[in-house]
C-alpha cells in the first residue's frame, strides 16, 4: 500500500502542479445536525399547518401547507441564488490565492513596525481575498512560514470582511451606506485590536506544537473526499518541469476552488434553509419580541452568526432577511462577528492555536463586536 | 457509515451535482421565472455563476477522464452530506417556481398606504417622479403619498386623482366589509428581502375575492381612516382580472 500510495502521489503531483495544498478539518457529526435540521423543520411545518390561528398573526387568514412551503423555497432560493455567484467567486480567489502565492513572499513584505504590520496584517485580505473558510489554512502556512503573529491574527480576524468579494457582496446586498462603511471599518478595528494583544506572546505560547515549529501537517482529519494533496514540505519543488506550467497550475487552482465548494457549500445551504424557515415558518411577532429589543436582537444575530457559519462572502444576503425584524446594530453584529468566528472556523482554530488561545479567539471578538454595536445603537443611533 | 470509492467516482458524483446546479440556474435563466427570486438587476450575477460551476465542473471531469493520475485505484470516503446538502438547491428548484404571495404576508409587516421605511425613499422618489408617462404602480403612488407626509401635507391633495393599478388581492380580518388591498412585493436584492405594499381600496363586492388573485384596479382616490390611519383608499373602484406580470415585485 505505501509503495502504492508513493506512486500516486507522484502521478497526483505530476496531475496537480505544485499546488499542493493542506486541509485541516476536524470530523463534524454533520449527519447529526442534519437530521435535527430536517426534523425541527418537519416539526415546525406540521405544528403552523395545525394550530395555524395561534401560532402566526391573529389577523392573517389560515394558509395551506403547501402555500407555506412555496413561500420557504422562494426565499431560499432567492437567498441561494443571489449568494451562489459570490461563494463561487469566493472559492475561485481563493484557490488562485493558495497556488499563485507564496507564504515567504508575502512576509518579506511586512512593516517592521508593530503597529504598521498589524494594520498591513488587517488589510491583507485586500490582495488575498479569503474567507473564514478558508483563512485558517492560509494563516497557518504563513506563520509556519515566520509571519509574525500578531501579522496573523490580524490577517486571520479581518481578512474574512476586509477583502474585495466581501466588499462587493455587501454593496450588493445593502447598498453604498452605512451598514457597508460599519462592517468594513469595525472589522478592522476589531481584528486589529485583538492582534495588538497578541503582540508580546511568543508563538509557542500561542500557536499548538505542530503549527509553532513550522509542521502544518499533523494531527489533522478530513471528512471530505477531496483530492488529498498535501503540500509536504516542497516536494514541489522538485516535481517535473512540466508540471510548473500555466495551465497546470491553474487547473490545480480551479480543483482547489472545487473542493472548496463543498466544504464551504454545505454551510450556505444550511444557513439560507434557516434564514428561509425563520421568514416562512416564524411569526413575526414572535421574531419581534427578540428581533426589536436592542440587546437582546445584538446578541441573538451574533449567537446565530456563530451558529449557522454562512461564509462571508454571501452573508450579507442571509442578513438581508432580518432587515425590518432585527435592529440594524444587530444585523452589523451578525456581518461583524460571524465572519470571525463560528462554529467551522472555531473547529479550525483547534487545528493551530491552544485551546485558552482558541477561547480569546472567541470571547475577544464577541466582546468587542457588543460592546462596539451596542454603543452605536445606544450613542449614535445606528 | 464510510463508503470508499475510486476517486474518479468521486469526482464524477461531484461533477454531477455542480452540473446540476449549473441546469437548475440555467433552467430558472431561461424560464424567465429567475425574477420570482431575484432581483433581476442582479442577473448577470447568475449567468457568472452558471460559467464558475461550468469551468468547476470541467475541472472535476478532468480527473474523471484523465489516465495515469491514480484516479481509477485510489479510494477516497464519499462525503455524502456535503454533497447532500449542495443538492438541495436543486431538488427544493423542482417545486414549481412562484413568486412570494399572500402566505409569505403573514409572517411580514404590511405596509398599507405608505413605503417601509427600508426602501430608501431616495431611490423611489427619482423612479416615481420619473414616471410620468407609464401608469403609476403602487409603489409609484406610495412614494408621493409619502414625499406629500414628509412636506408636511395631509394627503388632501391626492382626492380626486384617478387611478389604474395592478396588484394581487389581499385581505385579513381587520379589514372592514368591502374592502381589500391591492398589493405589490417591494424588492431590493431577493425575495429574503421583499416586503408587501399596497393600497386600500372599497369595492363592494371584496369579499368574494380570492386571496392572489391579480387584478387591476381603476378608481378615484379619497382620503379615509382605514386600520386607524388616514390614507388615500382607492373608492368607486372597478376591478377586473388581471394576469400576473411577468415580474411580479416591484424594484427599489
Amino acid at each position: 500500500m505505501g509503495a502504492m500510495s508513493s506512486q500516486h502521489r507522484v502521478a497526483e503531483l505530476a496531475h496537480e502542479g505544485p499546488a499542493s495544498r493542506t486541509r485541516h478539518r476536524r470530523r463534524i457529526p454533520w449527519i447529526v445536525v442534519a437530521a435535527v435540521l430536517v426534523v425541527a423543520a418537519l416539526v415546525l411545518i406540521w405544528a403552523v399547518g395545525r394550530n395555524q390561528s395561534s401560532i402566526d398573526s391573529a389577523f392573517a387568514a389560515p394558509v395551506s401547507i403547501p402555500d407555506r412551503l412555496h413561500t420557504f423555497t422562494t426565499i431560499f432560493l432567492g437567498i441561494f441564488i443571489e449568494a451562489v455567484p459570490f461563494l463561487l467567486l469566493g472559492t475561485l480567489a481563493s484557490g488562485f490565492v493558495e497556488v499563485f502565492v507564496r507564504p515567504e513572499t508575502l512576509a518579506r513584505w511586512i512593516p517592521r513596525n508593530p503597529l504598521l504590520a498589524v494594520l498591513a496584517g488587517a488589510g491583507l485580505g485586500i490582495v488575498l481575498p479569503v474567507c473564514e473558510c478558508g483563512i485558517v489554512v492560509v494563516v497557518r502556512r504563513l506563520l509556519a512560514k515566520g509571519l509574525p503573529l500578531r501579522v496573523g491574527v490580524a490577517f486571520l480576524l479581518a481578512a474574512p470582511v476586509v477583502n474585495p468579494i466581501v466588499f462587493a457582496s455587501t454593496l450588493t446586498a445593502f447598498g453604498a451606506g452605512k451598514m457597508l462603511a460599519a462592517r468594513f471599518i469595525l472589522s478592522f478595528a476589531i481584528a486589529a485590536l485583538i492582534a495588538l494583544l497578541f503582540g508580546t506572546a511568543r508563538p509557542e505560547e500561542v500557536l499548538r506544537g505542530e503549527s509553532a515549529t513550522g509542521d502544518p501537517h499533523q494531527g489533522h482529519g478530513h471528512d471530505h473526499d477531496h483530492h488529498h494533496d498535501h503540500d509536504h514540505h516542497g516536494h514541489h519543488h522538485h516535481a517535473d518541469a512540466s508540471v510548473e506550467r500555466l495551465s497546470g497550475r491553474i487547473r490545480a487552482a480551479v480543483s482547489a476552488a472545487a473542493d472548496d465548494l463543498f466544504d464551504v457549500g454545505r454551510y450556505l445551504v444550511i444557513g439560507s434553509l434557516l434564514a428561509a424557515a425563520l421568514q416562512a415558518l416564524v411569526p413575526r411577532e414572535a421574531i419581534l419580541a427578540v428581533g426589536s429589543a436592542p440587546v437582546s436582537s445584538v446578541m441573538a444575530l451574533s449567537a446565530l452568526a456563530f451558529i449557522i457559519s454562512v461564509c462571508s462572502t454571501v452573508d450579507a444576503f442571509v442578513a438581508l432577511s432580518f432587515v425590518g425584524t432585527f435592529t440594524p446594530a444587530s444585523i452589523l453584529a451578525f456581518l461583524v462577528f460571524g465572519p470571525m468566528v463560528d462554529i467551522k472556523s472555531a473547529l479550525m482554530f483547534w487545528s493551530i492555536f491552544r485551546p485558552r488561545v482558541v477561547a480569546y479567539l472567541i470571547v475577544l471578538p464577541l466582546g468587542a463586536t457588543l460592546v462596539a454595536c451596542l454603543l452605536l445603537a445606544t450613542q449614535v443611533g445606528f | 457509515m464510510q463508503v470508499m470509492v475510486s476517486r474518479r467516482v468521486a469526482a464524477a458524483m461531484r461533477a454531477a451535482v455542480v452540473l446540476a446546479l449549473a441546469g437548475v440556474l440555467a433552467m430558472r435563466y431561461l424560464d424567465g421565472s429567475l425574477g420570482y427570486f431575484i432581483n433581476l438587476r442582479y442577473g448577470w450575477l447568475t449567468v457568472v455563476a452558471m460559467a464558475c460551476l461550468v469551468l468547476l465542473a470541467a475541472a472535476l471531469l478532468t480527473t474523471v477522464l484523465m489516465r495515469g493520475n491514480g484516479a481509477a485505484v485510489e479510494r477516497v470516503p464519499v462525503a455524502w452530506l456535503g454533497a447532500a446538502l449542495l443538492a438541495v438547491p436543486t431538488l427544493l428548484a423542482l417545486v414549481p417556481p412562484r413568486p412570494l404571495g399572500t402566505d409569505a404576508m403573514t409572517t411580514r409587516s404590511l405596509q398599507i398606504g405608505r413605503v417601509p421605511a427600508t426602501a430608501g425613499l431616495a431611490v423611489t422618489s427619482d423612479t416615481a417622479l420619473a414616471a410620468t408617462d407609464a401608469p403609476r404602480t403602487v409603489l409609484d403612488w406610495l412614494v408621493m403619498f409619502d414625499q406629500d407626509s414628509v412636506g408636511g401635507g395631509d394627503l388632501s391633495r391626492f382626492a380626486g386623482d384617478s387611478a389604474r393599478v395592478r396588484g394581487f388581492v389581499y385581505r385579513d380580518e381587520r379589514f372592514p366589509a368591502g374592502t381589500f388591498m391591492v398589493s405589490r412585493f417591494l424588492l431590493s436584492c431577493c425575495a429574503a428581502d421583499a416586503a408587501p405594499i399596497g393600497l386600500a381600496v372599497q369595492w363592494p363586492e371584496a369579499e368574494f375575492l380570492e386571496d392572489d388573485a391579480w387584478v387591476w384596479v381603476t378608481g378615484v382616490f379619497s382620503v379615509e381612516t382605514f386600520l386607524g390611519e388616514r390614507m388615500p383608499v382607492l373608492v368607486g373602484a372597478e376591478v377586473t382580472a388581471a394576469e400576473q406580470p411577468p415580474q411580479p415585485y416591484l424594484y427599489y
